[in-house]
């Protein structure tokens, strides 16, 4: 079928939208020191970032999987005064201004806080630790993974469960051998934009985690901090964001045809 | 094998049904949309909670006001208009998911599943995903995995509904074969469903079941309006004055041959009369062994190679089936008057 055609003049617009998204990662790797790529990203600085961004990454990927999921699959189910209260505690952390978010992470868990200082007490001490580099990603990206898998649950018909129970599955194996399963496209995206968005996070980290190298300072840490004193070692690490980040929005689109029209 | 008895009471759904499933028999249940029915298999599928009464399978009590068995416990199958494959799994796979979730290992349950899906004539389709299949291959499928969990009970929800008219046949074909001698509830709209599967008939309206017995006895004497509908015969109430006149209407006699249960004089009495029996003549047609009753028609209503011309016949709404071309010689049209003729052999006659 031949479909009505666009009017012309709209691309002009949409050319100048490409041009505004690509002139600046053009620039980026126009501006790259390739000669020099491999000593740069070498230096022990640049290791210890990156190094630290991976493991941190894929830590608050599993802990987003693992708490998000169960938090998904019963906001799905819930209806009423709590689900909204649930869905938007799930969401603000999206919205929130990173600084903020870690503002509030150092208020709930810092070592004066009364929660922060209690965990102390007991052998947890998590202000300036790796393990405060992970906290403070969770809580920016898991809503990410929420959100996704949330959507693909209710979209998601009920006939299949149904079926399922009838034919004598109970909950736990209708859970394991149907739905998950059926949404794991949705879970494999989510885990993806949760990796992708920790992966960035900035503001709540540093506010929340501070910035030591080797703890604490993630690759978009030490790109803050080198940008002036060397351009070059800030520009090559940025280069290494913008493959990551290409890697995963393309693979987050192998897995779901759609992924973004489905939140 | 066991039996179902259910008292159901949903007052929220306008549900207060009651009925007894003899262990090994296939109820068909009719009814108008909206009547019940499928409240009725969700009850005891356990997908719907009664707030009085009680639901037993054989001599478990599934459902009362203070007990309720969970889907997964209660060994009942439930077949819908939509398959429901599982589109995760190959069919192989979906059909052993129910001895699996039993607690069959692999193996066991694998065999069991291509034994089921031989019975279906499905055996080549088992390396097969859901979205590869055809509608009809998907229902025998969706019949393959119920039957494999060995329920107590088949629920099935108009299962042939959603089917081309000639893959329904076969897959209705194969239905009858793999429910004999089961305990079922087979909620259907079709009267071929009823005479090729149920032994037994239930009709439930405005939530309630209005009437329970062998079908070959309900679709052969329909007393209802609405199994005359199914049967796709003219109900005609009047009182009898012989075993082979009904009085229809003060003087209107209509003469048949008396049925299995005929006539008592004196006593209340039904005339069933096909809509292709009818005639229709602008003057008397004569001749002895014809009822010959006056008749205005009200609506006019093209099916395909016949019309269906409704008509009151002195105060009962009665169908004719014509053929276009015999409507368009008598010039009928709404308000018309005629005469409506039929052979005394074409009208039974039986007690109400």
């Amino acid at each position: 079928m031949i479909r009505p055609s666009l009017p012309r003049w709209v691309l002009v617009p949409a050319g100048a939208a490409v041009l505004f998204l690509a002139v600046p990662l053009l620039a980026m790797l126009v501006r790259v020191p390739w000669v020099a790529l491999p000593t740069l990203l070498a230096s022990p600085a640049a290791v210890d970032a990156l190094w630290l961004s991976l493991r941190t990454c894929a830590l608050t990927t599993v802990l987003s999987v693992v708490l998000g999921l169960p938090l998904a699959l019963v906001l799905s189910r819930s209806r009423g005064r709590w689900a909204v209260v649930g869905r938007t505690l799930a969401t603000v952390p999206m919205v929130l201004p990173p600084v903020v978010a870690g503002l509030a992470l150092l208020v709930a868990l810092g070592r004066r806080a009364p929660l922060g200082g209690w965990l102390a007490a007991h052998g947890v001490d998590l202000a300036f630790t790796t393990g405060a580099v992970v906290v403070a990603q969770t809580f920016v990206a898991m809503p990410y993974l929420v959100v996704a898998v949330e959507g693909a649950l209710r979209s998601a018909s009920d006939e299949y469960g149904v079926a399922a129970a009838t034919l004598g599955a109970g909950p736990t194996t209708v859970l394991r051998r149907v739905t998950l399963p059926l949404v794991a496209p949705a879970v494999a995206s989510g885990a993806a934009l949760a990796f992708a968005r920790a992966l960035g996070e900035f503001g709540a980290t540093l506010t929340f985690a501070g910035s030591l190298q080797g703890t604490t300072r993630t690759l978009p840490l030490e790109i803050y901090l080198q940008r002036e004193v060397d351009t070059d070692t800030a520009i090559a690490l940025s280069v290494v964001l913008i493959v990551l980040a290409a890697v995963l929005v393309a693979g987050t689109a192998r897995f779901t045809k759609r992924p973004w029209s489905e939140t | 094998m066991s039996g179902l008895y259910v008292r159901g009471v949903v007052p929220d759904r306008g549900v207060e049904l009651d009925l007894d499933v003899p262990a090994g028999s296939v109820t068909a249940v009719v009814g108008p949309n909206g009547a019940g029915k499928t409240t009725l298999l969700h009850l005891v599928a356990g997908l719907v909670r009664l707030q009085s009464g009680r639901i037993t399978i054989g001599e478990r009590e599934v459902a009362s006001a203070d007990t309720y068995v969970p889907v997964h416990h209660r060994r009942v199958a439930l077949l819908t208009q939509r398959p429901a494959l599982f589109p995760h799994l190959d069919v192989l796979a979906n059909v052993a998911f129910g001895p699996r979730a039993a607690g069959a290992d692999r193996t066991a349950a694998n065999v069991r599943a291509v034994a089921e899906l031989y019975a279906v004539g499905c055996s080549d389709l088992a390396s097969r995903r859901p979205d590869q299949l055809s509608g009809g291959q998907a229902q025998r499928v969706a019949i393959a995995r119920a039957l494999a969990t060995d329920p107590d009970v088949v629920l099935l929800d108009e299962p042939l509904a959603g089917l081309d008219i000639g893959v329904a046949a076969e897959v209705r074909h194969t239905l009858a074969a793999r429910l004999r001698g089961r305990t079922a509830l087979f909620v259907t709209h079709e009267a071929l469903d009823i005479w090729t599967i149920a032994d037994r008939l239930v009709v439930v309206d405005g939530g309630r079941v209005v009437e329970d017995g062998p079908a070959i006895d309900l679709l052969t004497r329909p007393r209802t309006p609405f199994l005359a509908q199914l049967c796709g015969t003219n109900l005609v109430p009047g009182v009898a004055l012989d075993d082979t006149s009904l009085e229809v209407a003060p003087g209107v006699v209509l003469r048949g041959v008396p049925d299995d249960e005929p006539l008592v004089p004196g006593g209340a009495g039904l005339a069933s009369v096909l809509p292709e029996a009818v005639a229709l003549h602008l003057s008397d047609p004569g001749g002895s062994p014809r009822n010959a009753l006056a008749a205005e028609v009200t609506s006019i209503e093209p099916r395909g190679q016949v019309v269906r011309v409704h008509l009151d016949l002195a105060g009962h709404l009665v169908a004719a089936d014509l053929t276009p071309q015999a409507v368009a010689e008598l010039g009928l049209a709404p308000g018309s008057s005629v005469r409506a003729s039929v052979k005394a052999t074409q009208v039974r006659l039986y007690r109400r």
